[in-house]
Formats: C-alpha cells, structure tokens, sequence
C-alpha cells in the first residue's frame, strides 16, 4: 500500500490573514505547514506574529527566508504578508520553483502586478491568490448563468461592506489597511479584488472603463494616512455590461456579520440576487436574537474552499481556479480605479496585452 | 373650509390623484381639465360632482378654485405652473419640474413673487420606507449620512408601446431626468444637501432602438463629501416584477430595507407593490393638502428642486457624453 507524500506549506510572513489560513491548512489530511517564515528585515512586530503563530499552531519559525524556500520538503507558498511586500515574495517563491498562492490584493501596484505575472509564466510553479469565488452563492450564481437562466447578464449590483473591524476582529492592525506604506492604499486596495473578481467569474467579460468616487468619511487611520474607507464604482464591461459597486468599511454594514455581500444580477431572462448573509436561521430567545447561517458561514466556507481547491489542483500539477492573469486584472480594475479618482472622470482599464509588453523583467 | 381643487390632466397620474385625494378630509377636486375631453369628462365624473373643461386657463381664473395640480407630460409643465401662479393658486405639481433649468429658475421666481405655495411630487419620499428612513436619520439614529445606495428595479413599466411620452426626449427630458428625479430628489433630502458631481451610465434593455436607455445608474458626489449610488431598471423579465434596496450608512449606523421577502400579496390576479413601498399618493396628497391648510411647509424646498433638478439634467448630460459632469453650488432659494 502507497502512502500519498504529504503537501509541504510555508507561510511566508504571517501578519494578514494566517490565523484564520492556517486553522484550515491543518485541517487539510496530508497538508504540513513545515514553516512559518518572517523576512530579517520585517519590523519586530511581524516577527512577533510570526513567533505567535507559530507557538499556536505548534509550527517551527524561520528567518532564513531563501533556506526555507530551498527545502524540498515545501510544495506551496503562502504568502501573507503586508500587501505592499506580495509580489515580492510570490517572486522570490517561484523563483525557487514553488507553487504559491497569495493573500489579496495580488499587488499594489500595476507594475509590480505586471512583474509577478510575468515571473509566474516563466516559472515551473503555478501562481495563484485567495479570493471569495468559492463561496457558495458565489458558486450558485455561477451555475445559474452557466444553464443560462439568467440569458446573458447586463447588469450587476455589487455592496462589499464591512465593518469596522479594526480593532483586532477582523484586521489584525489597522496600518495594514489603512497606511500606504503597509496596505499600498486604501480599502479600494484592500476590498476591490472581492467584487471585481466576482463580476469577472460571472460575466466573463473583462472591465474597460472604471469611474469612481471615493471619500473618507469614518476612520481616524485612514483619515491620518490620507487614504479612503469608502468608494462606488461605475464600470462598463464587453458587451456593454454595466455593473456597480459599494465598497468600504463602514461603522457597521447592514448585514448580521462582519460584512454586508450582496449582489443583483440582471440578465436578459431573469434576475437572481446573492447574499452571504443568507439563508439564515432565526433563533429567538426572550432577550436575544440570532441568526444562524444555514449551511454554515459563507465566508468561512469561502476561505476554507479556496485553500482546499488550490492545494487539491497543484497536487495534480492543474492551475487553480484563480491564474495570474486574473489576479493582474483584478490590480488593473483597481489602478484605473485610483486614477478615477484623480482624474474625476471615467478612466479606460489597462487591457491585458499592453500589461505584458510593458512588463517589468 | 374644504380646499377645492383643479386637476389639469387627466391621465394615469392625474387619476392616482384622484383616487388618493377622495380618501382625505379638507379638500376635493372640483374641475378637471385635459386636451382630450373624453378623458377629462370621465375622470370628472369618475369623482362624482367636479365640472370638466379643455382649456386650462379658464380654470386657473376660476375664482372658486384655491389650488391646481398639474399633471401633464414635463413639457408643459412651466407654462402652466407660471400662469397658475399668476392667478393666485397654490401649486401641486407633478415631477420632474420642467425640461430645462431656464424653466424652473421662471417658475420658481413665479410662485415665490405671487406668494403661493408650491409643492413639487416627489412621490417617492413619501413610499412609507423612505418617510421612515428620513425620520430615523432627523431623530439621529446613524448620525450623519455619508453613503446612500439604492437599486430599484422593476419590469418594463411604460405604456404606449413606440408611442409613450416616455420615449421622447423632448417631451419627457429624458429618462435620466424624468425617472432620474425621483431616486436624486431621494438622495438631496435623506443626504441633505446639493450634488457637485454626477457621472451615469445606462442601457437598452429590450430594443437597440429604443432612443433612451431603460436602465441607468448615477453617482452622486455632494458637496459635503457624501456620496449616492442610484440604481434604475426596467429590466425585469416580468412586467409587474419589483425589486428595491437601498441602503444609508451614517457615521454611527446604517439604515437598509429590501423588498426582497417582504410579506404580501403575492397573486397572479394582483401583483400590488409591497406594503413599505404603498399608499404613497395618498401620503403625498395629505401632506399637500396640509400644506393648502397651513399646516406644514412644502416637505419639497425650493432649493431641493433645484439641487435634484441640476443633477437629473447633469446626469443625462453625463449619459451622453460618457463623462462627469461637476455642477456650481446650486444658489439657494428661500
């Protein structure tokens, strides 16, 4: 009897999202995570995340980055570090022949976006990123359009709210989101990947024209860096698609968790609408409401989905749902969408080709 | 003292009027006038003891007439509102205000200059959902509104076939101002204040041909910062379908309310709109005839006309030529 290898991960930085990534790698039968591994250089308090993570989930903690990447013993890369610092390592980890996936956003900025895709064509490991496609709406909504009971789509509504969250619930520190020097931008950086990839998986069209208002309206950090909580966004797609966007974090989204997702797609033989608040149990009690989500947490189900599917795919050598291209498209949404702002105007998506002439290796 | 009022046109509007005032104590429609007089003689005798007329200016100087609502298509809307004025009447009068923004600076110096009242149908403040948003966010309960986000869609609602008024940009002003209005005369009072930028987009849903787009959203950047995404369809698969959401979110909280699940009738002998969305005419035409009693101010300020107005007209400006359109401060009107 043949025992399967088991699946080598390393956690390349650890300061966003690996305590929620790494519950769900553990869980995965024969996923190690061999690592979690912090840059010398990184600020002592990533190091401290590193340290702490890795007492908690009894993983081994490494500085000796191009060391750790160089084991055999690792298949996969997860790189979760401060956005600005993606590309970078998602580089450095194919360029050691390892499969990677990274956290949201894919980079921040468009030259870095281009870098990362070109390092991924020319690498042996595939590149892929965490994103929300597997959640279950998400996924019904696609069936939905894949039988065609929608006919073709021509318009999507699309509210990605969260809220608040920024004392440690859902950001572990809020210069992670809200100081350029960390997030690379504002939440247009932070959120925008979700619902552009949502409106891209849906519609199969590309976005080639983005307006955008922005503001900052709730929140000292980003007031005190200068960047945006909040945004709405115009987009016109091929085929003349037209979707919207809410976007931002907010005091407190309308929706029972931590975020408000919710879409409405109009297409030219019916309509459906998407909510990962739903469907919900009402339970009462004579002092307290709650509901329960039926079918468990959508968001969760999300992060435990794509984690599972990707390790699932790169063991039998297939390329994840979510490619390189996509992940450079969804920073092309969200530069043309800066640049909106700037301008006041509509701006025109940087299309594909362009991106890989004007790559930068 | 009963208000008695004139009812110039005697279309689908004119008869919702109708119908709501019939139910409220203090006024009553006593002369109805259209350019078709089989219209106007059976709605005046659909109301049971109210004269009937073509012309609209001997009903404007009927001295046993105290206040008029105009309910004609937008293209006239100046003319007669200015000549009511002259006469004296308090003024009702159904949206969008006029065609251009030359026509609604005459009308309001008009009504302000004959000293009359003036109340401007932006019905859908008064769908009971929005009367409670706009008293939850007076009485604090989110602070200040920063975000507005609504979608309303609906299947294709126009009659007439090829023929609708709807159709024509000339008559109506465009669909972009003509149904436009009512989700940024929304925005204007919940947000409370004036848009500064209005960009749009919009699409044919059902015929290339159609020569303005059924479907179309907004931004709206107001001056304080705040911002509004509006969504309007006729894209519905179904004539008779409703869906509507919106969304206000303050510095302290948000507001939301689908009509998505909301009990009611749901038959295919009577598809009625959903109980937060209904009785509207009736709470517009209440309001209205507290306003002829003296008991309110118009709930619609002059210079909310012209702030919402301005922006319909920016965003059907933006439509067509695929750009942001920034507007000067509206001059406030008192």
């Amino acid at each position: 009897m043949s025992v399967a290898p088991s699946f080598g991960v390393v956690v390349l930085s650890a300061v966003r999202h690996a305590g929620s990534y790494l519950p769900v790698l553990q869980a995965i039968p024969d996923v190690r995570v061999v690592s979690i591994c912090e840059e010398p250089g990184a600020p002592d308090w990533a190091h401290q995340d590193a340290a702490a993570l890795g007492h908690r989930y009894d993983i081994s903690v490494s500085t000796n980055v191009q060391e750790t990447l160089d084991r055999p013993d690792v298949d996969l890369v997860l790189v979760c570090s401060e956005p600005v610092r993606h590309a970078r390592l998602a580089m450095q980890a194919l360029a050691a022949g390892k499969h990677v996936m990274t956290d949201k956003p894919f980079a921040t900025h468009l030259a870095d976006a281009s870098a990362l895709l070109a390092a991924s064509q020319a690498a042996t490991g595939r590149l892929t990123m965490i994103h929300r496609l597997f959640s279950p709406p998400i996924q019904r909504a696609r069936a939905a359009v894949d039988a065609g009971h929608v006919g073709l789509p021509r318009a999507l509504d699309i509210e990605w709210l969260a809220s608040d969250g920024l004392s440690g619930e859902s950001v572990e520190r809020a210069d992670l989101v809200a100081d350029p020097g960390l997030s690379g931008g504002g939440e247009i950086m932070n959120f925008l990947t979700y619902p552009i990839s949502t409106i891209r998986y849906l519609t199969g069209a590309e976005i080639r024209s983005v307006y955008t208002e922005a503001g900052t309206f709730f929140f000292d950090p980003h007031r005190q860096s200068g960047v945006e909580d909040a945004a709405m966004l115009s987009l016109e797609l091929d085929h003349g698609i037209l979707a919207t966007i809410t976007v931002g974090r907010v005091p407190q989204a309308p929706a029972p968790g931590a975020v408000s997702a919710n879409m409405r797609l109009i297409g030219s033989h019916g309509h459906l609408t998407l909510d990962e608040s739903q469907p919900v149990l009402d339970a009462w009690w004579p002092k307290e409401r709650r509901g329960l989500p039926i079918g468990g947490d959508a968001g969760q189900e999300a992060v435990r989905a794509v984690i599972q599917h990707a390790i699932d795919d790169l063991r039998v050598e297939r390329q994840p749902l979510f490619t390189a291209a996509d992940g450079w498209s969804t920073i092309a949404a969200i530069d043309a969408a800066y640049r909106s702002v700037t301008a006041g105007q509509p701006v025109v998506v940087q299309s594909y080709p362009e991106a890989t002439r004007d790559h930068h290796v | 003292m009963i208000r008695r009022i004139g009812l110039v046109g005697a279309g689908a509007i004119a008869r919702e009027h109708a119908q709501a005032l019939a139910g409220i104590r203090g006024a009553r429609i006593t002369h109805v006038v259209d350019r078709h007089p089989d219209r106007a003689r059976a709605l005046a005798q659909s109301i049971g003891n109210a004269t009937w007329g073509t012309d609209p200016a001997l009903m404007f100087a009927d001295p046993d007439i105290d206040a008029v609502d105009i309910c004609t298509s937008p293209d006239s809307h100046a003319d007669l509102t200015i000549i009511a004025a002259g006469h004296g009447k308090a003024i009702h009068l159904e949206k969008p205000v006029a065609l251009n923004m030359n026509e609604v600076d005459r009308m309001l110096a008009a009504v302000q200059s004959a000293g009359v009242s003036f109340l401007v149908g932006q019905t859908t403040r008064f769908q009971p959902v929005h009367l409670e948003m706009a008293a939850a966010i007076a009485a604090d309960q989110i602070g200040k509104p920063r975000m507005l986000h609504a979608s309303f869609y609906a299947g294709h609602l126009w009659p007439g076939g090829w023929r609708a008024w709807q159709l024509d940009a000339a008559r109506c002003g465009g669909h972009l101002v003509h149904n436009g209005i009512h989700m940024i005369d929304l925005a204007v009072w919940l947000i409370g204040g004036a848009p500064e930028r209005v960009f749009a987009r919009g699409f044919k849903t059902f015929s290339p041909d159609l020569p303005t787009p059924d479907s179309f959203h907004v931004t709206l950047r107001f001056a304080d910062g705040a911002m509004a995404l509006l969504e309007w369809s006729y894209a519905l698969r179904k004539r008779g379908d409703f869906l509507r959401r919106i969304v206000v979110v303050g510095e302290n909280g948000s507001l939301h309310h689908t009509t998505e699940g909301e009990a009611g009738l749901h038959s295919d002998a009577a598809n009625p709109v959903p109980p937060a969305t209904l009785g509207a005419f009736t709470n517009q035409m209440q309001h209205w005839v507290d306003v002829l009693r003296g008991k309110v101010d118009p709930l619609v300020t002059p210079d909310q006309v012209r702030a919402a107005f301005a922006a319909a007209l920016a965003a059907q400006e933006s439509y067509g030529s695929g750009q942001a359109v920034t507007l000067t401060a509206p001059e406030v009107r008192t």
